[in-house]
């Protein structure tokens, strides 16, 4: 019942920002911030009510996943808005929301019989760790596509709703940057407790699976963006390319989820 | 009592006869004075700026008193009669009122929106009551015309977008670096126009300036204005790196900066953006430049273009301001309107004191009550009934005045005494 509550919200914060996107008006950002803290308590509110009525913290099945993944985005929409003011980063990420919050509630949510087996410490931080990266990756891959479009107006000589609302090229490129740092960071810690964790339970998941495979791509490419960004001055052009290549191997990391489901 | 406004502004007079009427601040009490010599005008406020010279009075008979006003001026600034008719406007009441909503919102100014006018109609209301020229109306006149602008400003993109081109250019380059803190600029040319760019970037708190210039004292001169440093043009090149904004405007018949130049500048720089404002015809700066990766080159006319469009984005805004000024203006004179009620309070009130103090007088010589204290009490009792009696009424009497609505007798009588049916 929360989470259909909490996808309305999404949805109501996803109208209210493609509205202020229109029509610039300060209130609909007001508005869009509301639902979007809406929805953080009602996508906290639905796992919590899940993890009391399962009895364990739901973390085995895609559903699960992109709950926590919902849940995830919209709070670090709401971080990066109080630090940044800029509230065009929902125009994508609700949306997005808005998609997982369908997926939760089209796919199975059952555990699987050996889920009371897989409730090592390690699982604990690996999960949100690597959730947490992800959406830091899914931002900084919105930052990107945000540089594109206003580069593009820019050099265009456009001077539509885009180049009015979007925030300075500066800007995107900075919140490209911390997405990648926040990212880099979290999923790192994500990805090595994963590793101690199959050490500790060899059976359920072997090093040379493709989700594997795909989360060491995707670590390896977002860690290479991140230090030619900080340290070798990668141009934001191709840092937004780069990014965008991350994130498709996030997707692919995502889908051997989604075929092998643990972790 | 009715407002009036008597004046002349960029639309209606051309400039000589404008600086000929402006009011300097030195004058403005003995001009109050003498506009309020006249028995009956009983407030006045002037606004006098670059574009507008405007009179307003308050006054029961405002044919025959703006051409007392009129008269003054044509002494104050020894201007005919006749040449000064061709020039001003006269409106009353209303229209009046809406006049001064129109002039502090800027949708009379000769740059539509221009938020330094409301600024100076502010300084004209505090002058008026400093000068002892605003009473009850033209202060209650100011608390309108106030809220009614901040309103505007705050709700409409009057003041949004910029229409001049230098303001454009630092706008755009807003859009690129955001904050222009902690960026440099580097200035080709020491013309008019960079002096105008110059003082645009340092209002928007450019890190520094650099200007290089042909002549390098030029360069030096406009560099300690606006608090910048001057290299000789020989070694601009070498400032390139360093430059995040690039503004040139010179003579140069050729480019002063070519894709060559910014190719290795943009590689030192680690591709971090430039923006190229070319404001010189024929242009300083090769259009190649723009093909480079984060170097974004605006030329004279991609300037216009912005401008034009800001324009007419700003004549959208107008109409929705116009609404907050009609709200302002029916709620100004909502209240004149209740104004009118205030001399029959008056007289109601007095004429319950009188039978206050009659009955109070009657009731101590029957009971023979002597003692000032037991008077006092007694007093305090009647004035406490006549105020508790007279609140509602009083308060409903003020709300029901400015109404368009007309009541029976019966209605009017439920409605002042608040009575239930």
């Amino acid at each position: 019942m929360h989470f259909d509550f909490a996808l309305g919200a999404a949805i109501l914060a996803f109208i209210h920002i493609t509205l202020y996107l229109f029509l610039g008006n300060k209130y609909l950002q007001h508005l869009t911030n509301m639902f979007a803290v809406l929805a953080f308590l009602l996508f906290a509110g639905s796992i919590a009510t899940h993890w009391k009525h399962f009895g364990h913290f739901p973390s085995y099945s895609m559903g699960d996943l992109f709950a926590m993944v919902s849940l995830t985005l919209t709070l670090i929409y709401l971080l990066l808005y109080m630090k940044y003011r800029r509230p065009l980063l929902g125009l994508f990420i609700f949306p997005l929301v808005i998609i997982l919050s369908i997926l939760v509630l089209v796919l199975p949510s059952a555990a699987p019989k050996d889920a009371a087996g897989a409730s090592s410490i390690w699982l604990f931080i690996h999960l949100p760790f690597t959730v947490v990266g992800t959406a830091f990756f899914i931002f900084a891959t919105v930052a990107s596509i945000m540089y594109f479009l206003q580069e593009r107006e820019l050099k265009r000589k456009n001077f539509g709703i885009i180049f009015k609302r979007f925030p300075p090229l500066n800007q995107i490129d900075r919140l490209t940057a911390i997405n990648l740092l926040c990212g880099f960071y979290f999923f790192s810690v994500g990805l090595i407790s994963g590793f101690v964790w199959m050490m500790y339970e060899p059976d359920r998941i072997g090093f040379i699976m493709p989700k594997m495979i795909f989360a060491v791509i995707t670590w390896v490419i977002f860690g290479l963006i991140t230090y030619l960004k900080k340290y070798r001055g990668m141009t934001p052009r191709s840092t937004a390319y780069s990014t965008l290549a991350g994130f498709i191997s996030v997707l692919v990391t995502y889908a051997g989820v989604a075929f092998f489901l643990m972790g | 009592m009715q407002l009036a406004v008597v004046g002349l502004n960029h639309n209606t007079a051309p400039v000589e006869v404008r600086e000929t009427l402006a009011v300097a601040e030195a004058v403005l009490e003995e001009l109050y004075a003498d506009i309020l010599r006249n028995d009956r005008i009983y407030e006045a406020m002037v606004i006098s700026t670059c574009n507008r010279v405007e009179y307003y009075i308050v006054t029961d008979d405002f044919l025959c008193n703006v051409d007392s006003v009129l008269k003054i001026i044509s002494e104050q600034c020894r201007i005919e009669r006749s040449i000064l008719q061709k020039y001003t406007y006269i409106h009353c009441g209303e229209n009046a009122a809406k006049h001064i909503f129109r002039v502090a919102g800027g949708l009379d100014s000769l740059v539509m929106g221009e938020p330094q006018i409301f600024g100076q109609v502010k300084d004209a209301f505090e002058n008026s009551r400093k000068y002892n020229a605003a009473k009850t109306f033209i202060r209650k006149l100011e608390e309108f015309v106030i809220k009614t602008t901040k309103k505007v400003r705050t709700n409409t993109g009057i003041g949004d977008n910029p229409v001049s081109v230098s303001s454009a250019a630092v706008e755009l380059a807003s859009k690129i670096f955001g904050s222009l803190e902690d960026k440099h600029a580097l200035v080709v040319g020491a013309g008019e126009m960079c002096e105008i760019a110059c003082k645009h970037l340092r209002g928007a708190s450019i890190g520094g300036i650099t200007v290089t210039n042909r002549t390098f004292e030029k360069a030096e001169r406009l560099a300690e204005e606006v608090g910048g440093s001057a290299v000789p043009l020989e070694n601009f090149r070498e400032e390139l790196s360093h430059a995040d904004i690039v503004l040139s405007s010179t003579g140069a018949s050729g480019y002063m900066i070519e894709a060559s130049d910014i190719k290795p500048v943009m590689i030192k720089r680690k591709h971090k953006p430039m923006f190229f404002i070319d404001i010189a015809v024929p242009r300083d700066i090769d259009p190649a430049v723009a093909d480079i990766e984060n170097a974004y080159v605006y030329d004279i006319d991609d300037l216009k273009a912005v401008v034009e469009s800001n324009k007419k984005l700003r004549q959208k805004e107008a109409v929705k301001a116009m609404e907050y000024i009609e709200t302002g203006v029916a709620d100004f004179y909502r209240w004149v309107e209740s104004m009118k009620i205030v001399p029959v309070i008056k007289a109601l009130r007095e004429s319950f004191d009188e039978k206050r103090m009659l009955e109070l007088d009657r009731f101590c010589d029957k009971f023979k009550v002597s003692d000032a204290g037991e008077r006092r009490k007694l007093e305090y009792l009647l004035s406490a009934f006549m105020n508790k009696v007279l609140h509602t009424p009083l308060n409903n009497l003020k709300d029901l005045a400015p109404g368009k609505e007309r009541y029976s007798l019966d209605e009017a009588v439920k409605i002042i005494f608040d009575l239930k049916d």
